[in-house]
């Protein structure tokens, strides 16, 4: 048993939980979410830095150099050309450059699945 | 008679082996020094390829301060009582193509340090290594003696052009890396920064951490003295591809 088999399991319920929530919540809200781990994308932001750039609520730091975080699940665009959905979303936190070659974004080498819990935490800042 | 001849051999490698042992035993010089691989044996023959192992590593670029610098020193410590002005009088020529002990920068940084029979002192211990080092670049500059140009970055080697936004950019007005230019002292030494586990305040050491503390430190610790480093986006990748390579 080790905490990727853990990790999976939890996600296969993350996944489960956000489609049923989507379902019974879409007509309530046109707000986004991943099918990800909000609390474990939390700490994630920390290590990985994104509070270093961006002002994200609850964040130890309060970043002024890339754009505020909060309630960006709301706004259409990501990056200011990619269609806000879940998949761009995790695109763009793993592959900045490869989506905008001249953002000031860096590839943090972000993993699939942390992209995931990452984007899931990052809707569900309201 | 086979025997014989591998006991000779034998016998030959270990009395190698022991005077090697008495050359690299402490000496006098200072612990840095005697840390350090050791230069030439003291001997008349000509070195034959370079021995790396003794080209010590806190050899600075030969730039034209640096050969100015040793011109200074190599009048100052009086090198020129013996070797004239490179033209050679008691002590040999320093601008000819001869070499008793070897014409390499650490051929001639041991050759000062150690000093060599019939007259070179040993100035070991007595003037610094950056000292020694101006001088070595002065000495090689009579005979023309200077490194290929360093190579010009070939596109897509990040690391190499993010190592000049470094040098040649603000952040050495107030960091060291040991082996560069870079030898200001107001800020923290990055020789090692990619050995660091935590940032400033314990933010751990990540990437995107140090991207965020590079542009806008004042966001991460507002009371810090170094201040926002405005980087274009190219800049800002490659300076992070160099500072990874610093362990």
């Amino acid at each position: 048993m080790t905490f990727s088999t853990i990790s999976r399991h939890w996600n296969k319920a993350a996944l489960l939980t956000a489609t049923l929530g989507a379902l019974f919540a879409g007509c309530m809200s046109s707000t986004i979410s991943a099918a990800g781990d909000a609390a474990r994308g939390e700490k994630l932001a920390v290590q990985y830095g994104c509070a270093a750039c961006h002002a994200i609520p609850r964040m130890p730091t309060q970043g002024m150099v890339g754009p505020p975080l909060r309630g960006v699940g709301e706004r259409l665009y990501l990056a200011g050309r990619l269609p806000n959905t879940p998949e761009n979303m995790i695109r763009w936190i793993r592959f900045p450059r490869e989506v905008d070659p001249g953002t000031l974004m860096p590839n943090m080498d972000v993993t699939e699945i942390d992209g995931r819990d990452l984007a899931a935490f990052l809707y569900s800042l309201r | 008679m086979r025997s014989t001849g591998l006991a000779v051999t034998l016998l030959i490698s270990a009395l190698a082996l022991m005077a090697c042992d008495y050359r690299t035993s402490p000496s006098n010089l200072p612990p840095a020094l005697s840390a350090m691989p050791r230069g030439n044996p003291v001997t008349e023959f000509q070195p034959g390829v370079e021995d790396s192992a003794a080209q010590p590593s806190n050899r600075p670029e030969e730039t034209e301060l640096v050969i100015a610098d040793g011109q200074r020193l190599y009048h100052h410590f009086n090198c020129s009582g013996c070797h004239a002005s490179g033209g050679g009088a008691i002590g040999p020529a320093l601008m000819d193509d001869e070499w008793i002990y070897g014409n390499s920068a650490g051929n001639i940084f041991w050759t000062i340090i150690e000093g060599r029979p019939q007259g070179m002192p040993a100035f070991g211990g007595r003037i610094s290594e950056e000292q020694v080092w101006s001088l070595v670049a002065y000495v090689r500059s009579l005979s023309n003696l200077k490194d290929p140009p360093p190579a010009v970055p070939a596109e897509g080697d990040s690391v190499l052009r993010g190592r000049q936004v470094f040098l040649e950019g603000p952040c050495s007005l107030c960091h060291t890396i040991r082996g560069t230019s870079a030898l200001a002292t107001v800020g923290p030494d990055l020789t090692h920064v990619a050995s660091r586990k935590t940032l400033v305040g314990g933010l751990p050491n990540t990437r995107g951490n140090l991207a965020g503390w590079i542009l806008n430190p004042q966001n991460i610790e507002p009371e810090t003295t170094m201040p926002p480093t405005p980087l274009a986006p190219q800049e800002l990748h490659d300076l992070l591809d160099y500072l990874a390579t610093l362990e």
